[in-house]
Formats: structure tokens, C-alpha cells, sequence
């Protein structure tokens, strides 16, 4: 547990000591999205121009003018729906992870429900989103070891042409490391699928309502677990990558197994504590946005701050705990 | 709609005929008559055929029994008809047409008429309006439409929804908010979205801003979430 609270905190230090990294992180982030954000801004106002219904979609949430606007809805547009408001957009996001439509579609199950085109716009996931969720995995892939790099000097501060150099150093490297991760991730989806299967029949044959929802949810908590341990494996690997200066991404892979085997309470700790810090920042940011009467250009701003808010924040954890991790390799690792 | 079940296409078409616009037909039909009236012709109907089997002319005819009219094309559109039903509605307002500079005066004498500077398109300048209201489905109802005014006035107006179209104009005046069907009595108009027009833009832009907005964030938490995966 010390060692656990010891190392990321040391983490968030370092990512406080840079803390231009998260900021340069969000605009990533942001610039991808303005992407397709910038094109839905345009046609919602096209389509609601002189209607009725943009005074209600002004100060709330018109569902009658939605559900005919999104039945004509083509491409990423469709994926606009009144089940993002609130904390709905985390629940629909493990949705499609969990269903194995990230990244790119790659792990998603092909029955005969989702060969047929589907009014649910979880599962109608548009090309264009999962596209852009791809490069977003290879430019985080790309910057992976120029982070790494930085977080590895103890003394903090960072130059852009450094950070650059070192994402281009190690990239090569750590895109193998993230392609071998995806190469387990696809193993798990894999034996994931009769799995639920099983699961899925036992939890339909059962007679309490109990054991059927402990069954489902079961099954999901599992495969967050198991994702979450192929994840471990592949940032260790990226930190030894780059700490130990290995050019090989499957024996960095190995090396990876063998310390998270070895300092498997402290690795898990790491990410337990990360997952409730997250937790606690959701249910602050929703406490407030609850709270946010959004209809005005003030408060439309005020909305735009906090939702930005919670993004910054998300990436300081991610970039905590890949900090914490390097720390922990720096003082357990051989 | 007026056909056996086992006639239908597929399961879908059987739901949408047999529940979903039978319901939204009568809904329609008690809105164009009124509550009391719909009231005695359902009672008239279950007490005259109750333990026996009815058919839609049976319905019908106690719809025209009851309400002493033919009810015939109401039944015509929407019971033996696959049309749609959408009623929209749009308003234009221009700025209003002056005589200006020498022109004849109503005695065929030439007369100046004061010409006004400044912007043609001034905003605070008198207005023309004219509201449109589109037949843009099949079926055929006659519509109510109010139409609001900037100096607060509130027109009715009605339409027995024939044509294709019917314009209406407001010389002088200018529409802030038009509205077709005000008291959705056409439960059977597939896109009531389309019945309601008002004069302000900036609402639009707002509400697009604000939900493109929050549905960037959604999009920017997705990407977040992929760098588990890699």
C-alpha cells in the first residue's frame, strides 16, 4: 500500500513538475474532436434554424424533434443522442469497449444482430468515430515515448523539440509494444465471446434475479479486470522501453510480465487507486454539471470550462500513473 | 390498416397497423371532434356491439350517426389509406414596400413621396410578413394556425388542408412565431417538429453550440478511453 501511494505519488509530482504535458495532451485530444464537432455544430444549426424546437433545445432537451432529426441521420451524426447527458456518455463509452467496438471495430462480435443495420447508435458506432479513435491510439502511441523520456529525468522540465525528439526515437519501438497489447486484447475478446455465451445462457436459465444480474455484471467486471492487467503489461513495457533502452517490443513485453508477476499488488494498487481518484473526479464534475442550467453564451462557456475540466483531469491521471509506474520500475525494477 | 392481421408484410407492419396508428387515427379523429362527442360515439359503439363482431363500417357508421355528418373521408385517409401525414409550417418577413420619389396620388395627380434613408435592410424598419403552412404527406386534415405577431397580437387562422400549400399574408406586421395544428389535434402528423417557426436565430445557434459541445466531450472521453487498449 506505501509502495503503492509512495510511487504515484511521486507520479502526480512529476506530472505537476510538467505540467504542460497534460495541457499539450488535451489539445490533442481536443483538436481530434473539433474534427467532427466543428461539422455537427453546423448542420444542428442548419436543422434547427427557425424550428420550434431550438428555443427547447436551448434550455433543455427536446426528444421529439431528436428522434425525427437522428431516423434521418447519416454517418457519425447519429451517434447525437440524449444518452451522453450527464454521466451517461462514461456509461455508453465501457458500453463500447466492453462490446469490443474500440479500437476501430477491431474485437467487436459479428452476429446476426449487428450484421443488420441497427437504430441503436451504441451499436451503429459510425466509421468515421472509430477511424478517428484509431489515429487517436497511434498519436498517443507516437508521444508515448517522448512522455516517458521526460518523466524519466528527475529534475522536470521539458522542451517541445525534446519531447519530439524522443516520441520519434522511441515510437518505432513502442507502436510494436502497443500492437502486440492489441494482439492480447483481440486474445481476450476472443475467449471473451463463448465465455459470455455460457454466462449468458447460465444467467438466463436462472431462477433468482439475483444470481442472473451477478452473472452479468460478472462477466463484464471480468473482462474490465483482464483488459486492465493487458494494459499493465504493455505501460511496463513502453517503461522499460524506454528506461532500459530495449529494442525488442516482445522481450520488453516478457520483461513487463515478469516484474508486473513479481510486484503484482503494487502494479494492481496503482491502478485501484487511479480508477477511485477517477471515480471521486466523476462524481464531482456530475455534481456541478447537475447544477449548471447550460442556455446562454455565459453559461454555455462556464459548461465548456468544466467539461473541459474533466478531460484535463482524466489525462493528468492517465499521465500520473504512467509517471507512478515508471517510478515504481525505478525502485523495484532490476 | 383495414386488413387481416395474417395479411400483413411482416411483423412490424402488423405492430405499426394494428397498434400505433389505429390509436393515433382515433386520438386524431377525437381531437377534430371533440372529447364529448368521441365519448358518446365509443359509447354508442360498445354498447350497440358489444358480444357481437363489428367491423370498420360498423365504426364508421356510427361515427357519421352520432356526429350527423359524413365521416367517410376521414376514414378514406387514414383507415384505406398508406399516406403520411405532415403538416409544416414557414414565415418570411420582408421589409414593406414603399412608394417613393414622384409617383400618381389617388386623384392621378404626380405626387413626391418622401424618400427614407439609410439601410434598406434596417431591421427596425415596418414589415410584410407572409406565413406558409405545407401539406407534405398524403393525407388530407383540416389544421388550425396561429400566428404571433412582434406587437403582441395573435392571429387564428384555418385551412381545410386540400392543396399542396396555403399562403397568408400580414401586410405591416411582422411574425415572430408561427404555429400549424396549435393544439395537436393531428396526432397522426409524423414530424410535429416542423410545426412550430419562430423568428429568432440565435436560439438555433445556441442550442447547436451547446449540444455540439457536449457531444464533443462524450467524443474527446471515447478517444481518452482507447489508450487502454494500446
Amino acid at each position: 500500500m506505501r509502495a503503492v501511494l509512495a510511487t504515484l505519488g511521486e507520479g502526480f509530482r512529476s506530472v505537476a513538475r510538467n505540467w504542460g504535458l497534460v495541457v499539450l495532451l488535451l489539445a490533442v485530444n481536443l483538436g481530434l474532436a473539433l474534427l467532427l464537432a466543428v461539422p455537427l455544430t453546423v448542420q444542428l444549426e442548419r436543422d434547427l434554424a427557425h424550428r420550434g424546437a431550438s428555443v427547447d433545445m436551448m434550455y433543455g432537451f427536446d426528444h421529439d424533434w431528436w428522434s425525427r432529426w437522428a431516423e434521418e441521420q447519416e454517418g457519425f451524426a447519429r451517434t447525437f443522442g440524449p444518452d451522453i447527458l450527464g454521466t451517461g456518455f462514461a456509461f455508453r463509452n465501457v458500453d463500447l469497449l466492453l462490446r469490443g467496438h474500440l479500437p476501430a471495430g477491431l474485437f467487436a462480435r459479428r452476429t446476426r444482430a449487428d450484421d443488420a443495420p441497427s437504430d441503436d447508435p451504441v451499436v451503429a458506432i459510425d466509421p468515421a468515430v472509430l477511424a478517428l479513435g484509431a489515429l487517436y491510439l497511434i498519436a498517443q502511441a507516437f508521444l508515448a515515448g517522448g512522455l516517458l523520456g521526460v518523466f524519466r529525468t528527475p529534475q522536470g522540465g521539458w522542451t517541445f523539440r525534446g519531447l519530439v525528439h524522443g516520441c520519434g526515437f522511441y515510437f518505432a519501438r513502442i507502436l510494436r509494444v502497443s500492437l502486440l497489447a492489441l494482439f492480447l486484447a483481440a486474445l481476450v475478446f476472443a475467449l471473451n465471446a463463448p465465455l459470455s455465451r455460457w454466462l449468458d445462457e447460465r444467467a438466463l436459465a436462472a431462477v433468482s434475479e439475483t444470481t442472473a444480474l451477478a452473472l452479468g455484471f460478472g462477466r463484464h467486471a471480468l473482462l474490465i479486470l483482464v483488459l486492465i492487467l493487458v494494459h499493465m503489461l504493455s505501460s511496463y513495457a513502453k517503461v522499460i522501453v524506454v528506461r532500459e533502452e530495449r529494442q525488442s517490443a516482445a522481450l520488453a513485453l516478457l520483461s513487463s510480465l515478469g516484474f508486473c508477476a513479481r510486484h503484482f499488488f503494487a502494479a494492481l494498487g496503482q491502478y485501484l487507486a487511479v480508477i477511485a481518484l477517477l471515480v471521486l473526479l466523476l462524481k464531482a464534475w456530475a455534481g456541478v454539471d447537475a447544477r449548471l442550467s447550460v442556455s446562454g453564451w455565459t453559461s454555455q462557456l462556464l459548461a465548456l470550462a468544466l467539461l473541459q475540466l474533466l478531460v484535463l483531469g482524466r489525462i493528468a491521471l492517465r499521465l500520473g500513473l504512467l509517471a507512478g509506474q515508471l517510478e515504481l520500475n525505478r525502485t523495484r525494477g532490476r | 390498416m383495414a386488413r387481416p392481421g395474417w395479411a400483413y408484410r411482416n411483423r412490424e407492419s402488423y405492430w405499426l397497423n394494428s397498434y400505433g396508428k389505429p390509436a393515433l387515427t382515433l386520438q386524431t379523429l377525437e381531437g377534430l371532434l371533440g372529447d364529448e362527442t368521441m365519448t358518446r360515439i365509443l359509447r354508442t359503439y360498445a354498447r350497440r356491439f358489444r358480444f357481437a363482431h363489428p367491423t370498420t363500417e360498423h365504426f364508421i357508421a356510427t361515427v357519421n350517426e352520432v356526429t350527423g355528418q359524413d365521416w367517410r373521408w376521414f376514414f378514406d385517409e387514414t383507415f384505406f389509406s398508406s399516406g403520411r401525414c405532415d403538416y409544416a409550417i414557414e414565415a418570411q418577413n420582408e421589409r414593406s414596400r414603399r412608394i417613393e420619389g414622384w409617383a400618381e396620388g389617388p386623384d392621378g395627380r404626380l405626387v413626391l413621396h418622401p424618400v427614407e434613408g439609410g439601410d434598406r435592410d434596417d431591421e427596425t424598419g415596418p414589415r410584410d410578413s407572409t406565413v406558409t403552412v405545407t401539406r407534405r404527406g398524403e393525407v388530407r386534415m383540416p389544421v388550425d394556425i396561429a400566428v404571433w405577431f412582434a406587437d403582441g397580437r395573435r392571429v387564428a387562422e384555418s385551412w381545410d388542408g386540400k392543396d399542396r400549400w396555403r399562403r397568408f399574408r400580414y401586410p405591416g406586421a411582422k411574425v415572430v412565431r408561427a404555429v400549424v395544428d396549435p393544439r395537436r389535434r393531428i396526432a397522426l402528423d409524423v414530424d410535429p417538429a416542423n410545426n412550430v417557426w419562430v423568428e429568432a436565430e440565435g436560439a438555433a445557434r445556441r442550442a447547436a453550440t451547446k449540444w455540439a459541445a457536449r457531444w464533443m466531450f462524450w467524443l474527446q472521453n471515447l478517444l481518452e478511453l482507447h489508450t487502454l487498449l494500446g
